[in-house]
């Protein structure tokens, strides 16, 4: 009997790593026995003419020998890496290759660059190739990892940079204890790529000496590769007798909301992150007994992280034994926290904590530690703590259990699925308008006649004549559309405050995921162009911020000062769903009450060469930008406190390959408990290539099969924008509920390479039913 | 590339405050008649910040040919304080430059 779902705990069972020490655990294990670092003169392309010539590389070519050649071709670097990590996890857990029938794997891959290397490799951001670009967008290399282990689960990329993969790792322990998988691949993946070494040369971030964390030097040095974890139930795991390395107890995201690329001097959002950690994972800071922090050896992060947990642990930090990887393995960006636990973790089965390499004396703020320096320390620290730090404020926090002796009152986070959440506010940027409370009925300016209003397409949205003090020079247009929709969602809820109390309860805080198939392309495509035409010397430093696409939530964060619970994904045109999934599950776990969600697009240059390689420009549908955003909160509470509500969110299903759609709207309508015939209206978001509309709509059709069943296509109205699609859906689904006529609608979201996420929203009970059975 | 070193000091200003800000930045509204020769850049100000400024040392490499590299931090920054001291900065760097490369005709 499957564990309950408001104490389902989560294991790690299988791990995998690629990295610049070694792709076995063993062979790393062994160097790092030995204090030999990863870092070494880089073989990959040429550094002459850059600050700093070493990186840490992989020292043997595994895909040449572990794909076909026609594999090699239609995956992107990252996605062979990560791959690769992958499938070394599963073996380990000794799981099938696969999903088991009647069960649901998953995937959560974390990047920092997605496929950039299938960029530069062609050298050229105008006259591009429709086989190599269409490996290069973000959601591409979680879904090549869902194709390889032909998945069937939840599948999402989540992009928060050089905090992605330990928030991948935290989506997926979600994923399980909330049900929507019974076990999840969660990593990372960054290959080493010219561009990117040439962006953070020229921020003069890199050392030209290996990197030397809380040391006298300052920089870092960059790396690459890939780790993945099994996670599966801890009572699955136990009965079926499998290694389990670790518990997962629980995690914190948050946003700096200071700078793109500067962390906040005081380590406000790391502290933030790490506080929560702790508060989920009902684990005080004095049983922390390890802590693999950031320290990625610049002189802003390392004296800024550790200000930011003395705030949390205060005096005792100094005793906790503490390090950084980074020296051992570069700074692998996107996959930096995967490596830096499943390495941490397998360290501790062998009674050894990871040291810090090339460590003399403290610099400047990080005095007084107890930094394992240079030879690994002896130890088996029963609760350990996992930290990053990334570009676009995101921090990660991973709090886990390496033991399950002596597991007396193990505290599990408080999940309630039967807490209600309800929609109680909207803003959107599309078209040349805004639009609060309702994106059919747009707010006209005075000078504008209605005819004059284009329904949708392009957006000529300016935030400089909207709101000039959240403006700043150079902003990309959608880092100006998401400010514009998420300050009207925050002004259409009443949220006056801004829910930046971050040291009150964190009830008050608002947490905020975003959702963004491509960012800002037209940001990109200006950096690429300079390191491609100028030369990697001469790279763009103001536009290289904006080449990790979670810079658009970061920027947003950072205007409206959401410094809370923060996450930015990728799916590839089911971005709403899945972040509306995400806030539900995670305010039913007490994150925070109040949670905004937002998904945008925007067109450029480059992204007209990404939708050709897509099969876009073939879509029957004109193409859409914008950003639409959903204010949500706990619906009780809201209606205790006399807030109007428009419409409640009531169930979620999210699926991948063979069967997507169908399986996804079974999903949202079981955890919504609702027969197929009790859904009065399905509105449907897709691509609208050839042939899909009509094969879409016999799939739902043929699921509902209700006689009056109302199917309208958002794109039909508003056009086609991969992710801002799919929350229009929600949002249209909330107009269509909110009078009352209809009870039950189904909003579905499927993506170019048929991920499928499907939402239900019902009409607003004033009384839930709880109340009613007391009643 | 113009020979700078054979360039008023005026005129490298000028070209500073146009290339090397308003064009390289792509700052919005700002004229070069707007950046007074003695007007801070970071903070106050034009209200640069540190990203901003790694631009400006790109663009000197670029427009003027003038490296940075090796120079300390802290003298740097007194270079790099307003479009005055740039200007200063890139007249000494050309100069020198001029000096230590072989005139023209006598290879």
């Amino acid at each position: 009997m499957a564990a309950a779902l408001d104490r389902r705990r989560v294991a790690i069972t299988g791990m995998g790593i690629l990295g610049a020490l070694g792709d076995t655990f063993e062979d790393v294990l062994s160097r790092m026995r030995e204090g030999e670092t990863g870092i070494g003169p880089i073989g990959r392309f040429p550094t002459a003419r850059l600050h700093s010539g070493i990186g840490a590389e992989l020292r043997t070519d595994k895909a040449a020998t572990f794909f076909t050649e026609a594999q090699r071709q239609k995956y992107d670097l990252c996605a062979q890496y990560a791959i690769m990590a992958a499938d070394q996890a599963l073996r380990d857990s000794g799981l099938p290759r696969g999903p088991a029938k009647g069960t649901r794997m998953g995937a959560a891959l974390g990047t920092c660059n997605g496929g950039i290397l299938s960029l530069e490799a062609q050298w050229t951001v105008t006259e591009l190739d429709d086989e190599r670009t269409g490996r290069y967008p973000f959601y591409q290399q979680g879904d090549d990892v869902a194709d390889y282990f032909r998945l069937n689960g939840p599948v999402t990329t989540i992009h928060t940079a050089c905090a992605a993969s330990g928030n991948a790792i935290g989506y997926a322990y979600d994923m399980i204890r909330w049900g929507y998988a019974d076990t999840m691949l969660a990593g990372g993946s960054d290959p080493l790529s010219h561009a990117v070494y040439a962006g953070f040369n020229v921020l003069r971030a890199l050392n030209p000496a290996p990197a030397s964390p809380f040391a006298s030097h300052f920089g870092l040095s960059l790396g690459e590769g890939a780790a993945f974890v099994v996670l599966e139930p801890l009572e699955r795991a136990l009965e079926r007798g499998a290694t389990i390395y670790a518990e997962l107890c629980g995690y914190g995201l948050s946003n700096d909301a200071y700078h793109e690329t500067a962390p906040d001097p005081e380590g406000r959002g790391i502290g933030t992150a790490a506080a929560m950690a702790l508060r989920h994972s009902g684990v005080s800071p004095s049983q922390i007994e390890y802590i693999n922090a950031h320290g990625t050896g610049t002189q802003a992060n390392d004296q800024a992280e550790i200000k930011g947990l003395r705030s949390v642990f205060g005096e005792r930090l100094d005793g906790i034994p503490l390090s950084s990887s980074k020296a051992y393995f570069g700074h692998a960006l996107g996959a930096a926290a995967v490596i830096e636990l499943t390495t941490s973790l397998y360290a501790i089965r062998h009674g050894l904590l990871p040291a810090t390499l090339h460590y003399d004396e403290p610099r400047a703020g990080c005095e007084g530690l107890n930094i394992i320096a240079n030879d690994m320390a002896e130890g088996k620290p029963r609760f350990i703590m996992n930290n990053n730090s990334a570009f676009g404020g995101h921090n990660s926090s991973i709090v886990a259990k390496t033991s399950l002796a002596d597991d007396e009152a193990a505290v599990v986070s408080a999940y309630n699925p039967k807490r209600r959440i309800g929609i109680v506010g909207i803003g959107a940027v599309i078209g040349s308008s805004v639009r609060q409370g309702s994106v059919s009925d747009p707010i006209r300016r005075a000078d504008q006649d209605a005819a004059e209003l284009p329904k949708a397409g392009a957006c000529t949205f300016s935030l400089k004549a909207f709101d000039p003090s959240r403006y700043e020079r150079r902003m990309n247009r959608l880092c100006q559309f998401s400010i514009g929709a998420v300050r009207t969602a925050i002004a259409d809820a009443g949220w006056a405050d801004g829910g930046q109390a971050l040291d009150g309860p964190p009830e008050r805080a608002i947490g905020f995921i975003c959702g963004t198939s491509r960012g800002s392309t037209d940001s990109i495509g200006k950096f690429l162009n300079s390191v491609f035409m100028n030369g990697p010397e001469f790279a763009s430093s103001i536009y290289f911020p904006y080449t990790v696409i979670n810079s658009i939530a970061g920027k947003t964060a950072e205007k409206l000062a959401l410094g809370g619970f923060s996450s930015s994904l990728s799916s590839g045109g089911a971005e709403g769903i899945m972040a509306a999934a995400y806030a539900c599950g995670s305010i039913r776990s007490g994150v925070h009450d109040r949670f905004l969600i937002a998904a945008g697009e925007e067109r450029s240059g480059l992204s007209e060469q990404i939708d050709r390689a897509k099969g876009l420009t073939e879509s029957r549908f004109r193409p859409l930008e914008g950003s639409v955003c959903l204010a949500l909160t706990d619906l009780d509470v809201a209606l205790q406190g006399g807030q109007p509500v428009m419409a409640e969110l009531q169930g979620f299903g999210m699926a991948y390959g063979e069967g997507a759609l169908a399986a996804a709207i079974d999903g949202a309508l079981t955890e919504a408990g609702l027969l197929p015939e009790q859904v009065e209206g399905v509105l449907l978001d897709g691509a609208g290539r050839p042939g899909e509309w009509e094969a879409q709509l016999q799939i739902v059709r043929a699921r509902l099969a209700g006689p009056d069943i109302l199917i309208e296509s958002v794109n039909e109205r508003y056009g086609y924008g991969e992710s801002v699609g799919s929350m229009l859906a929600l949002e249209a689904a909330a107009e269509w509920v909110k009078p009352g006529a209809m009870r039950h609608v189904l909003a579905i979201g499927i993506s170019v390479n048929g991920n499928a996420a499907a939402a239900v929203i019902g009409a607003v009970d004033k009384q839930s039913d709880e109340a009613e059975e007391i009643a | 590339m113009k020979n700078w070193s054979t360039i008023s000091l005026e005129e490298i200003k000028e070209t500073v405050k146009q290339k090397l800000l308003i064009e390289r930045l792509e700052l919005e509204d700002v004229t070069a008649a707007d950046i007074d020769d003695d007007m801070p850049l970071f903070g106050e100000g034009l209200g640069l910040d540190s990203v901003e400024a790694f631009e400006i040392m790109v663009g000197l490499e670029v427009v003027f040919g003038v490296m940075v590299e090796g120079i300390a931090a802290d003298q740097l920054k007194e270079h790099l304080y307003n479009a005055s001291s740039i200007a200063k900065f890139i007249e000494a760097s050309v100069r020198e430059q001029a000096e230590l490369r072989p005139a023209a005709g006598s290879l």
